[in-house]
């Protein structure tokens, strides 16, 4: 998590979105519990406040739960995990579509084009 | 206090180069007058009258030593102002430690002095051990005095040079220096206002001598003392005394309230 | 927290702050940013105390500001002196007599940190090594305010990493306000709550910085050339 961050949008936000995809990816498992805030500011060099606005922004998502003089925990509940899983995935799509629209490539390309790449990939295996 | 103690300390460190140059001086002076008089066989005295000297320019010690270190602190006044502690005991640090260099450089004086003095002086032991307690006490606390003042015009300078440049302040501190010792000497200490508050309750301190004479030769050196009996009046170190502190309360207020960094 | 109403710092020939009116508030990392000259130094002076407004008045937590504000200021000056004779270790015991808030494991635990040693006189300390001290010395404090006028200032990338790596580690931004004056933003950008833009002796913006990147997409640097364009 050293990368570094776009100065130009919210850090709380990428960082959000940072931590919810290592949950996605099964880096952080259901119950797995969260670094501190401190150190979450330290080994992503971000101000404290920051992070603990975004500890608070999943926890309203969520995606996470507080517990009192314990720390912060990736919830168990597959429901939620579920969503926002999807959630993330529309997302992609929908950033990578756009880009795809405004480049001006209709719908049956970016299709095609799509299933030709992923057939090709799973032959590369 | 234990701030203040910890303060001491750290005065001790700064101020230990002028009791050093001190004792240098006059271990310098001492060798110089006893191998040049050393075969004159007047040893001895020589050493008596460097002593005496060097301990009667003591009265500058105070004034050179709060100098010195006022200016080692104008370098970093941002350090040295930074702290919640009152301005005077910022700077009473600074007498304390002063003053105690002062009498350790002065007791290694005296014992030249003494020792040296007991070889022209025509007095009993008694009297002689007498005029230099007096003597060293004056001394003492002349310096002392003196420096209060000289502690007011470094403020003043310090609070002018944010203003001008250095060099003018500076320039300005001296000419104000000398307006007020005229003010003060030859007009206040002179007006009988000032005898009708000061002299009252006369001390005797019997004969005093408050003159030297020294008459040498390759051959010989004689010294006569002239004294008399010599009285002090109690009201002028009680006046002396308030006038200081009220000098220290104004530097302490404008270094609290009106140096800036 | 503390409070410019209407300050104005004259000095003979120049004005180095004018009609300035600002807030700030307690649990924040905010950063001053102007050019030299701008009155970066002459806020951080006022606030700590140590210079006197010629107009208007500085107060924190409604009382006005003096020399003796030191008590809850901790003031990193931008000149690196300090008492040449002492040692690493020597300077820091002086502070914690003078501070009765200087919490003395927590300049251990920060000199180790940023790997001083302690035994080194402060006049053989490089530059790079005395930017660090002071970071200690002022970290080290228990204070509500912290000043550091320029702590990243002509120190190498590795150093000005360190220091901002310490302060995130060290501050507690709870309970802490930290000024801090800088030109080198790239390495404070994530970490500062706000930034005060100055320029001219006038106080041109204060932004939260959060907001500045939500509301104009803009990172600091974006900003200040916008202003100072």
């Amino acid at each position: 998590m050293t990368d570094t961050f776009q100065s130009s949008q919210p850090i709380y936000l990428q960082l959000a979105d940072r931590l919810n995809r290592q949950i996605v990816s099964g880096e952080l498992k259901p119950g797995d519990k969260l670094p501190s805030v401190r150190e979450t500011a330290v080994s992503s060099k971000v101000n404290p406040n920051t992070v603990q606005r975004t500890y608070r922004e999943l926890e309203a998502s969520g995606i996470v739960e507080s517990r009192r003089g314990q720390g912060t925990f990736v919830t168990e509940n597959e429901d939620i995990l579920l969503s926002i899983r999807e959630k993330l995935k529309q997302e992609q799509i929908q950033n990578f579509i756009q880009v795809m629209h405004d480049m001006g490539y209709q719908n049956e390309e970016i299709t095609k084009g799509l299933q030709t790449y992923l057939e090709g990939d799973t032959a590369d295996d | 206090m234990k701030a203040w103690l910890a303060l001491v300390k750290k005065e001790f460190r700064i101020g230990l180069p002028i009791l050093l140059l001190a004792i240098v001086l006059f271990l310098v002076g001492l060798v110089i007058v006893t191998v040049a008089t050393y075969r004159f066989g007047y040893a001895w005295d020589a050493v008596g009258i460097i002593g005496l000297a060097w301990g009667g320019g003591h009265f500058f010690f105070m004034a050179i030593y709060m100098l010195y270190s006022l200016g080692v602190e104008r370098k970093r006044l941002h350090l040295w102002l930074h702290n919640p502690m009152h301005a005077s005991g910022l700077l009473a640090a600074k007498l304390v430690t002063g003053t105690i260099y002062m009498i350790i450089s002065l007791l290694i004086i005296s014992i030249a002095a003494y020792v040296g003095g007991l070889h022209f002086v025509p007095f009993s032991d008694g009297t002689w051990f007498r005029i230099g307690m007096i003597a060293f006490l004056h001394v003492i606390s002349f310096s002392i005095d003196f420096s209060v003042y000289v502690i007011l015009a470094y403020i003043v300078f310090l609070l002018l040079e944010r203003y001008m440049p250095a060099f003018l302040s500076g320039v300005s501190v001296f000419i104000g220096w000398w307006v007020f010792a005229y003010l003060y000497f030859g007009l206040l200490a002179d007006s009988k206002f000032y005898y009708a508050i000061t002299e009252w309750g006369k001390i005797d301190l019997g004969f005093v001598a408050n003159s030297l004479q020294f008459d040498m030769d390759v051959r010989q050196a004689i010294v006569n003392f002239q004294g008399e009996d010599t009285f002090i009046y109690a009201g002028n170190y009680v006046i002396e005394l308030i006038t200081i502190l009220i000098i220290y309360f104004i530097a302490s207020w404008l270094l609290d309230k009106k140096v800036e960094v | 927290m503390i409070e410019f109403k209407d300050v104005t710092k004259r000095y003979m020939t120049k004005t180095a702050l004018r009609d300035v009116n600002l807030k700030l508030d307690k649990g924040k990392i905010i950063g001053l940013v102007g050019l030299n000259g701008a009155g970066k130094s002459t806020t951080m002076k006022l606030i700590a105390g140590l210079i006197n407004p010629s107009k208007g008045s500085v107060e924190l937590d409604g009382e006005k500001v003096t020399r003796r504000i030191a008590s809850k200021v901790s003031y990193l000056s931008e000149l690196d002196e300090y008492y040449s004779f002492y040692t690493v270790q020597q300077t820091i015991d002086f502070f914690a007599t003078q501070f009765p808030d200087f919490n003395k494991e927590k300049a251990e635990e920060i000199r180790a940190y940023m790997n001083l040693d302690a035994n080194t006189k402060v006049k053989h300390l490089s530059k790079g090594n005395r930017g660090r001290l002071k970071i200690i010395l002022t970290l080290s404090r228990e204070v509500p305010v912290l000043l550091m006028d320029e702590p990243l200032s002509g120190l190498d990338p590795l150093v000005r990493d360190s220091i901002v790596k310490g302060l995130i580690t060290f501050v507690d931004t709870e309970k802490q306000l930290v000024l801090l004056s800088t030109h080198q933003i790239m390495e404070v950008e994530m970490i500062l709550d706000e930034v005060i833009a100055i320029k001219d002796g006038e106080l041109v913006d204060h932004r939260n910085v959060e907001e500045l990147r939500y509301d104009e997409q803009k990172g600091i640097l974006e900003w200040m050339s916008s202003i100072y364009e």
